[in-house]
């Protein structure tokens, strides 16, 4: 008997684990189940207009087309993209999908690899996509979620307006 | 007799000194280091790691000094401890010192009330008392760490209203008192019973002669420590808020780590005090103190050394007891110490410098030479002299004899011998 050609793909399981994005001197933990894609900053497509607030815009094989945007290390947007921020992680939270360029990505695969310190009252601001802070090596890592990271990012093209 | 408890007192800024309960005073760091935080407010530096956790390190000196005339780059922080409910478990946060913490005792009879200026003492604190002449705010360490700043506090070029805070108590719905929550408005210490109005106080800020607060909301227990003393009328004292501020030895559960682990280190010995307690504990002091009792400082973000998680209420209040006591005595010892130097050093001095040290030197070595001359002369006649001793000198001693005659040389056969058959 032949065996089949195609193997039947394993039942989808929930990404776990933390996916660590550096900013410069500044590193954030997203969790991998809000990552959806990973491409180059050379595959973007830069934005068309000097004043709008996307570093590029990515565009799929099937015409779809999602903004990618560049954060400095308070968290604020920033345009043009510095040059080292040369990789782009793509995350689908609240119903959109945008991009959010970094210098490095590096993989925790399990959730317990950051023990994640809720953010103390003294700390919490609205509209901030800190969800909390956990220890990454000697350094500090900034929890972010992407829901919180897009209502972020829409507050701040809000003000801009 | 009006109560009495200790307390802590912390220059944060501008020469503005807060207390805060001694139970609440973990650890002195001298160095601490904390990461930046995005998105932080001005005053709130970001995160320490202190004991394998992140804590925030928060300075009060972007709302106090508005003129920003002081170094905002001190080294130095006291970690508090604090509870965001009482059943909660213990938390911590790190405040920004200019100087090593002052432990004074406060009575009833100093309260104040709070002064209207600056706002953020009137958000922050609960209650206040006069020491040494100076209005010193009693600190709410839960209200500090736990709730967000409002944003009128902030100052003008820093605040942000699109992301910050408005305060709004945050309520335990279904219990029977506002637990973890502080009153409405400012607690007054300044009750009729304990405010004087007459008396002249000098402030920073100058704002203590405003007259005494209607004591509205007042919570002894604001934590929750007793609920039913919330929504009584009693009057908030000094001493009264200090010890039960936020409770955080409160309850049968002390003050304990949040964790099941608890951070390492040396518990100071719990001993009640028997001398005399100094007011000022110094850095240097407090290093002393630490080498002994484990207590208070240490250094490079607190990895050496911690206290207070011993888990019974009065664990803090004896620890600073101990530490005072340790100060004594160290004091004592280095006094006792000192005074023994200088008199040896007198007598020193007194011998090198007097008139007849000279002629006195010179004397005892003649003196000392002649014994010397006068026993080896001794000797030497008494050894010469005495038969025995001249006749075993004479036996020893070589002499020329008279040359003996040659014996006659022995002639060998110079024929081989046979042997017998």
């Amino acid at each position: 008997m032949n065996a089949p050609l195609v193997q039947p793909l394993p039942a989808a399981t929930p990404a776990t684990g933390w996916l660590l994005l550096e900013l410069d001197d500044r590193r954030l933990a997203l969790p991998q189940r809000d990552v959806r894609q990973i491409v180059l900053a050379v595959d973007l497509k830069p934005a068309m207009a000097s004043d709008s607030r996307e570093a590029g815009w990515f565009v799929s094989r099937h015409g779809d087309s999602w903004p990618a945007y560049s954060l400095d290390a308070a968290l604020q947007l920033q345009q043009p993209a510095p040059a080292g921020q040369k990789v782009c992680v793509f995350v689908e939270a609240a119903g959109q999908r945008f991009g959010l360029l970094c210098n490095r990505v590096s993989p925790l695969h399990a959730d317990a690899d950051l023990n994640v310190e809720t953010v103390p009252g003294c700390l919490a601001r609205t509209h901030s996509p800190i969800v909390g802070f956990a220890r990454v090596g000697s350094g500090l890592a900034v929890v972010i979620h992407g829901d919180a990271l897009a209502a972020y990012l829409g507050t701040l093209r809000e003000q801009d307006r | 007799m009006t109560a009495s408890t200790r307390a802590w007192m912390l220059d944060v800024s501008a020469g503005w000194h807060i207390a805060v309960g001694s139970r609440h005073v973990i650890e002195y760091l001298l160095s601490p280091e904390a990461a930046a935080v995005p998105l932080a407010p001005v005053h709130c530096r970001g995160m320490l790691v202190w004991h394998d956790r992140l804590i925030p390190l928060v300075d009060l000196a972007p709302l106090l000094d508005t003129q920003q005339t002081i170094q905002r780059d001190s080294r130095r922080a006291v970690i508090l401890g604090y509870r965001d409910s009482p059943r909660q478990p213990v938390r911590y946060g790190a405040l920004v010192v200019r100087t090593a913490p002052t432990d004074v005792t406060v009575s009833d009879d100093m309260a104040c009330p709070l002064p209207e200026e600056p706002a953020v003492i009137q958000h922050l604190c609960r209650s206040c008392f006069v020491y040494r002449d100076e209005i010193v705010p009693i600190l709410d360490t839960t209200r500090l760490f736990s709730q967000p700043l409002p944003v009128t506090l902030l100052p003008a070029d820093c605040a942000d209203e699109e992301n910050v805070h408005d305060y709004e108590p945050e309520r335990q719905h279904g219990s029977m008192s506002p637990v973890g929550e502080f009153p409405a408005g400012p607690v007054s210490a300044g009750s009729i019973s304990l405010f004087s109005p007459g008396s002249a106080i000098s402030s920073p800020a100058g704002g203590c002669e405003q007259p005494a607060k209607e004591n509205a909301g007042c919570a002894g227990e604001s934590n929750g420590v007793s609920a039913s003393a919330v929504s009584t009328d009693k009057p908030t004292a000094a001493a009264h808020t200090l010890a039960t501020s936020t409770g955080v030895m409160h309850g049968t559960e002390g003050l304990r780590p949040a964790s099941n682990n608890p951070p390492t280190g040396v518990i100071a010995p719990i001993s009640e005090p028997e001398t005399n307690i100094p007011e000022t504990l110094s850095a240097d002091s407090a290093a002393t103190i630490a080498a002994k009792n484990g207590v208070i400082v240490s250094d490079h973000g607190g990895s050496v050394l911690h206290t207070g998680l011993k888990g019974t209420e009065r664990s803090m209040a004896r620890l600073s007891s101990s530490v005072a006591r340790a100060e004594a005595l160290a004091s004592r010892s280095r006094t006792s110490r000192a005074s023994e130097f200088r008199e040896s050093l007198e007598r020193f001095n007194a011998l090198r410098d007097g008139p007849s040290s000279g002629v006195r030197r010179r004397t005892v070595v003649v003196v000392v030479a002649a014994v010397i001359l006068a026993g080896a002369a001794y000797g030497g006649l008494v050894w010469k002299s005495h038969p025995s001793q001249a006749s075993d000198t004479s036996r020893q001693t070589p002499t020329l004899q008279p040359a003996s005659p040659r014996p006659e040389p022995v002639s060998v056969p110079s024929a081989p011998v046979q042997p017998p058959n």
